[in-house]
């Protein structure tokens, strides 16, 4: 990979960005097995300063994918169990009297952290909901008229179990889009189960530690590198076209936003990082692609009850929209 | 007409004319094939005892003044019924023969297809279009002259064209249908990539790795052609030999017992013969 030498060109080398994320991701797979592809889109997600909500059965690894990465990034970690008596102010924190000094004082709550795993998010009130997804959007969070910013780099990943609804709050379409994707592990295999076990027995205690392979300071560092990536004028419009495209879809009520299109490309870009490239193709885009616009995307009412669902209409853009190719519109690319 | 195809139409036909036994027997012989099953199932009911016995049995004998059908109507019923069953017979039987046709011809038809693809793709990947990827001035238009040759290769060689494809899914798609060198075409096709959409400057090296790989992928189509031309000529001696054997076949059980038959034999063993040896 050649980096361009540019003025402003970044301390950390795009070299040692990929190197880095490979090693946090063989890391996070010694906890997770045989999750990698997911793992490598979460991380993408942290990559792009973005945040991840992980939709899954329970017991699939999702509150120990988390751990893991706060581990191996070397962030500090913090989980929020979401219930339906959380307020706001239990995530926000809040003012307490200080008797000694006879003032009230400002004592941070959970989200003041640099990964906060925030545990079933769809079982707690939209009050408190719509607290933890301003802070996300924002970076700060304001108590009492008072605004304190959040640490940097700071991350979400929110879980929520895609089917127990009995006493739960889902989670409304604007407020999904603020995650940058929606991740799903799905179950592992019968040789990846058997080795989890294995690897347990060989452990011989229930918890695990990971060695971090930065701290939150390299992490910005490796963030910071990502955004010194150029896009390709095409890539972008590829992306702005496939938002559009899911828009338009005719069993689509409301498409994904220009946050969305937004979000693809960024994420594509970071995974083109992680991939060991500082050019984005547009394989990356379709390799984000689901994860970044299934969840912004609401299907006509009258077809809850088929099958038809975000995912299916991400596929239908993606073999409809035309890919940039070597004979459309570049000013690098040869005129056939 | 395969052994599979073969063995279909002799059930079918045996199928039928079994049919066509049973039912012309069955008419002719005047005995019902199938009766109604005798006694009673359950209590007769109250009300159709009240019926007159003597009424049922009048309905089902012959009333008076009816004539039993005559023998001459009854054969004439059953030599349509045969002609009828004969003329589906038949029907099937040419079905099956134009579906077998069909299934030939449509054969021969891909095997062209394939051979007219494998040229197109030699074509494109040939000396004269690596020389015009060198010529090219700047390296990044090089290595991108070379993907647009294979691209253009694949559609002239009737995969169809799909812009929603990555170059990626065409390489997947061309090795799926080619048996090319998958390295040859995964460093071409990022070669390309590399070169469309990154803005750092592309080398000569990597002009030189498309193109070498552009080679490659020409060779390993020049291999496939010449295999294939060899595997039909074996194809066709071996149908030839074939032939020769069956008419030894054939004239092997002609009349040996005369002068001008044995020589007449000899005459055409000893044609044969030389054929071969000619061939060889």
């Amino acid at each position: 990979m050649t980096q361009t030498p540019t003025p402003d060109a970044p301390r950390l080398p795009l070299e040692e960005v990929t190197r880095r994320a490979h090693e946090v991701l063989d890391r996070v797979e010694q906890a997770v097995v045989g999750k990698r592809p997911a793992l490598t889109l979460v991380l993408t997600a942290i990559l792009s300063r973005g945040h991840v909500l992980l939709e899954d059965f329970p017991g699939l690894g999702k509150t120990l994918a988390a751990r893991s990465f706060a581990q191996t990034l070397g962030l500090d970690f913090t989980r929020a169990q979401f219930t339906p008596d959380l307020l706001p102010s239990d995530l926000t924190g809040s003012f307490v009297y200080d008797q000694r000094v006879g003032e009230f004082a400002f004592r941070p709550g959970p989200l003041f952290t640099g990964l906060l795993l925030a545990d079933e998010i769809n079982r707690t009130p939209p009050k408190t909901q719509s607290a933890l997804l301003e802070a996300m959007q924002e970076h700060q969070v304001t108590v009492e008229g008072q605004t304190f910013a959040l640490p940097q780099p700071f991350h979400v990943l929110a879980t929520a179990n895609p089917v127990e609804y009995e006493g739960t709050y889902p989670l409304p379409e604007a407020q999904l889009d603020r995650f940058l994707m929606r991740v799903s592990f799905g179950y592992p295999t019968a040789e990846e189960e058997w080795d989890v076990l294995r690897r347990r027995v060989a452990r011989q205690r229930e918890d695990q530690h990971l060695e971090a392979v930065t701290d939150a300071e390299g992490l910005s560092a490796m963030q910071d590198a990502v955004e010194t990536v150029p896009v390709e004028d095409d890539i972008s419009r590829y992306c702005v076209e496939l938002a559009a495209a899911t828009r338009r879809h005719r069993a689509v009520l409301v498409g994904a936003s220009p946050r969305g299109s937004l979000a693809l490309m960024l994420t594509s870009r970071a995974y083109a990082v992680v991939q060991g490239r500082d050019y984005v193709t547009p394989e990356d885009v379709k390799a984000v692609a689901h994860a970044v616009l299934d969840h912004r995307i609401s299907i006509r009412p009258e077809l809850w009850m088929s099958d038809t669902g975000g995912a299916a209409v991400v596929d239908a853009v993606l073999t409809q929209v035309p890919v940039p190719g070597a004979r459309t519109g570049a000013s690098t690319a040869v005129q056939a | 007409m395969r052994w599979g195809t073969r063995s279909t139409v002799v059930v079918a036909l045996l199928a039928v004319l079994a049919a066509l036994v049973v039912l012309v027997w069955g008419s002719s012989s005047g005995d019902p094939l199938v009766t109604a099953p005798q006694g009673t199932w359950g209590e007769p009911r109250a009300e159709s005892a009240d019926v007159p016995t003597t009424a049922a049995t009048a309905r089902a004998t012959t009333r008076p003044g009816e004539e039993l059908p005559d023998r001459t109507t009854t054969w004439a019923i059953d030599l349509a019924t045969a002609l009828f069953l004969m003329a589906v017979l038949t029907t099937i039987l040419l079905l099956l023969r134009w579906m077998s046709q069909q299934r030939v011809e449509e054969k021969e038809r891909r095997a062209l297809l394939e051979e007219d693809e494998l040229v197109a793709l030699l074509e494109a990947t040939s000396d004269e279009v690596r020389w015009q990827a060198l010529a090219e001035g700047d390296p990044r238009n090089g290595v991108v002259a070379c993907w647009v040759a294979l691209e253009q290769a694949v559609q002239r060689a009737g995969l169809h064209q799909d812009r929603a494809e990555t170059a990626a899914e065409l390489t997947a798609r061309v090795l799926a249908r080619y048996d090319v060198d998958a390295t040859a075409i995964t460093d071409l096709s990022e070669a390309y990539r590399e070169a469309r959409f990154s803005r750092h400057p592309v080398t000569e090296t990597q002009r030189e790795r498309a193109v070498t790989a552009l080679e490659r992928i020409h060779t390993d189509l020049r291999r496939r052609v010449a295999a294939e031309e060899e595997a039909r000529a074996a194809e066709e001696r071996s149908r030839e030999a074939e032939r020769i054997a069956a008419e030894d076949a054939a004239d092997s059980h002609g009349p040996e017992d005369t002068t001008h038959g044995r020589g007449a034999l000899a005459g055409t063993r000893e044609r044969h013969t030389g054929t071969r040896r000619r061939r060889r």
